[in-house]
């Protein structure tokens, strides 16, 4: 597993949870799928939203990416609840956060396809 | 077994814990904010995980409430929160938490964390006699001595006596009771509860004569009290 923008150790630890309690890992993959659905509209700003609306779905998506391992996600949706903050107008780079979402939901795909059958 | 509460909205780090803390053969009942715990009846609960940012209630205000409320007993609450500050850390040791892990927690590290607040109250590496005195149970034989003579209790007996020693000085429901003691559901009449109490009630002196005292909590369930324990409302 060399994915640079998911947290080996994580996934280390999502796959021993995995043999205890099979299904576990799909399972959370398709938790953090449905958190990055609910959160990265209100973040990158492509739904209408205050500064406390943004602020709290920033800390949610850090938060899912951070207990799944998407440590690059977990990173920039922190600087966005920062940023939000200090209620500044705008984000200042929404395409990044995108990205991130992206990369690390189709890594975690991967990772799961990969290790299907293992545990 | 040990039952956590866990407090926590996120449904990724409310899968991770329970799962963690499944495999390390404690029970896990989860809540999606304060208001849920406050709405069921937690007297199965041994100790509480609880996130910071929660809808509604937020999890310091939670625990301020919780400490101003108790009398008798403690009730542990580990912190679970993304907040790391130093700030947030302190704050929350002040209001009462027994201790404080930032997600995403490792899981040895939440375990061990777990199990060391758990031996400080005294529920965890169940020593070969625990003392209640004048009772002492045995928990490896699974009996119990009265003035140092073994009672005959069943099986059944000997668990629900127990398990109410054990959260001595709360209130425990009927339908905990059936939950953890008879491991069914409450769809089945909560009259056997009673009768089981009420026969170890007269068997053992449990209406004060033996120095505690059984008491039904009305449209609560029971609660077993030390004569004399300060503090203690009795409402029913």
């Amino acid at each position: 597993m060399s994915e640079p923008c998911l947290e080996r150790e994580r996934l280390a630890e999502i796959a021993s949870l995995d043999a205890f309690r099979p299904g576990f890992r799909d399972r959370l993959i398709g938790l953090f799928q449905a958190a990055v659905e609910q959160h990265l509209p209100l973040c990158v700003g492509d739904v209408e939203t205050s500064a406390v609306q943004r602020q709290q779905a920033a800390h949610s998506l850090k938060g899912a990416a951070a207990g799944i391992g998407a440590v690059q996600l977990a990173a920039l949706a922190h600087q966005l609840e920062q940023i939000a903050k200090t209620s500044a107008p705008t984000w200042p780079n929404p395409s990044a956060l995108t990205l991130a979402a992206a990369e690390a939901t189709a890594a975690l795909r991967a990772w799961s396809a990969a290790n299907s059958g293992v545990s | 077994m040990i039952n956590i509460g866990l407090i926590e909205d996120d449904p990724i780090h409310r899968a991770l814990v329970t799962v963690t803390l499944e495999r390390a053969n404690f029970g896990v009942v989860s809540f999606g904010s304060a208001h849920e715990f406050n709405r069921r009846s937690v007297g199965d609960i041994d100790l509480i995980l609880l996130d910071w940012q929660l809808p509604g209630e937020s999890g310091i205000d939670f625990l301020r409430t919780l400490r101003a409320g108790e009398t008798s007993t403690r009730m542990p609450v580990i912190f679970l929160t993304g907040h790391g500050e130093e700030e947030r850390v302190v704050e929350a040791l002040h209001a009462g938490a027994d201790d404080y892990v930032v997600k995403p927690a490792r899981q040895a590290e939440l375990v061990a964390r777990v199990e060391a607040v758990l031996r400080r109250i005294g529920l965890s590496d169940v020593p070969p006699e625990v003392d209640f005195a004048p009772f002492r149970f045995r928990p490896e034989q699974r009996d119990v001595l009265l003035h140092g003579q073994p009672m005959a209790l069943s099986s059944r007996e000997y668990d629900l006596l127990w398990f109410l020693f054990q959260r001595s000085g709360r209130i425990v429901g009927r339908e905990t009771l059936l939950r953890q003691v008879w491991r069914i559901g409450p769809e089945v009449n909560t009259r056997t509860v009673d009768t089981h109490i009420s026969r170890l009630r007269k068997r053992l002196g449990l209406g004060g004569e033996s120095g505690w005292k059984l008491t039904a909590i009305y449209h609560h369930g029971y609660r077993l009290l030390r004569v004399g324990s300060e503090g203690i409302q009795e409402t029913a």
